[in-house]
């Protein structure tokens, strides 16, 4: 059984996550698979000089993987754990006959954080939209968040402080949980705004 | 609609119609136009699958039957695709014929 390494990283740019793969290969360690939180899993094995590209896909049916793998696995590309619904898929190839990359055209290269772009305006649907029925109904109400103790406000001063210091612990928990889906929504529209900048960029330098 | 809309076609694009005429699957795509060009135009492998896509979508050429147990599809033309990859190569053609008399 060999060593196996995990590292969390996130890389908002393809082209530097693709060199720091091949430089992680260089020194031993060979991607084994990518979580969707973004770890990643290596193994130790002997160096090697590997050719990582990776691209942002998604598919409704299992047999259009299938067909994407295996038009790269036939030109000389390996795939690297390929699963339903990861957004990104990991090629790389040892192969000298093969393409140096896998897009052919500097249009079809840009495109990828197009995808990777709605990609996030996606997930970011996917976590709002249920917490927008909560914020919208009357199960989320902001006057809960705050402190809830009857006439904490007015109590002396000896009182007041030993129940607002017992109660801020259950406040803080409750403004996270409320707010944690406004902080992941603002992420993703960061991340789609983001990507989707670099795609029009590279799409006018390469026109 | 109308056709001359999606004209002029892309190199890319106009080697993959071309190399449909008969039904090939995508790497049999690839290694076609690899052929075709005399090893000039070599599409790699995330550049053809997002032209597919995109031709599938403009319903110039479409899938075949599957096969179960072939991992890969094949891909056809439609009677529409047939019809922009004609009417391109007349339009090149003519563009062909109005420049000899200026540039032989």
């Amino acid at each position: 059984m060999s060593a196996v390494k995990k590292q969390f990283r996130f890389f908002v740019n393809f082209e530097k996550e693709e060199a720091w793969l091949n430089q992680m290969s260089h020194n031993g360690w060979h991607l084994r698979s990518v979580s969707l939180f973004n770890v990643y899993s290596f193994e130790k094995g002997e160096p090697q000089n590997r050719n990582y590209r990776v691209d942002c896909r998604t598919f409704n049916k299992k047999k259009d993987l299938e067909d994407y793998i295996s038009l790269f696995t036939d030109c000389g590309w390996v795939s690297i754990d390929a699963k339903m619904y990861q957004y990104n898929y990991y090629f790389y190839t040892q192969d000298p006959l093969c393409s140096q990359d896998i897009f052919s055209d500097k249009a079809s290269k840009a495109q990828r954080y197009l995808r990777f772009s709605q990609a996030f305006l996606f997930s970011g649907a996917v976590v709002m939209l249920p917490y927008i029925g909560l914020y919208g109904s009357s199960v989320f109400k902001a006057y809960d968040i705050g402190y809830q103790t009857p006439n904490l406000w007015t109590m002396p001063k000896e009182k007041f402080i030993s129940h607002f210091l017992f109660e801020t612990p259950f406040v803080v928990f409750r403004a996270l949980i409320y707010g944690l889906p406004i902080f992941m929504f603002l992420a993703c529209t960061y991340f789609v705004i983001r990507f989707y900048v670099q795609y029009k960029k590279d799409i006018k330098i390469f026109d | 609609m109308n056709l001359n809309k999606l004209l002029p076609l892309t190199e890319t694009t106009y080697y993959i119609l071309l190399s449909l005429v008969e039904p090939r699957h995508g790497y049999g795509i690839m290694q076609q136009i690899k052929a075709l060009s005399d090893g000039h135009v070599d599409i790699a492998p995330g550049t053809l699958y997002g032209a597919l896509d995109n031709l599938q979508k403009q319903k110039l050429i479409v899938l075949l039957a599957e096969d179960k147990e072939q991992r890969r599809k094949t891909y056809g033309l439609t009677p529409l695709g047939s019809q922009v990859l004609l009417m391109e190569y007349n339009r090149m053609k003519s563009l062909v014929s109005i420049s000899e008399s200026f540039i032989l």
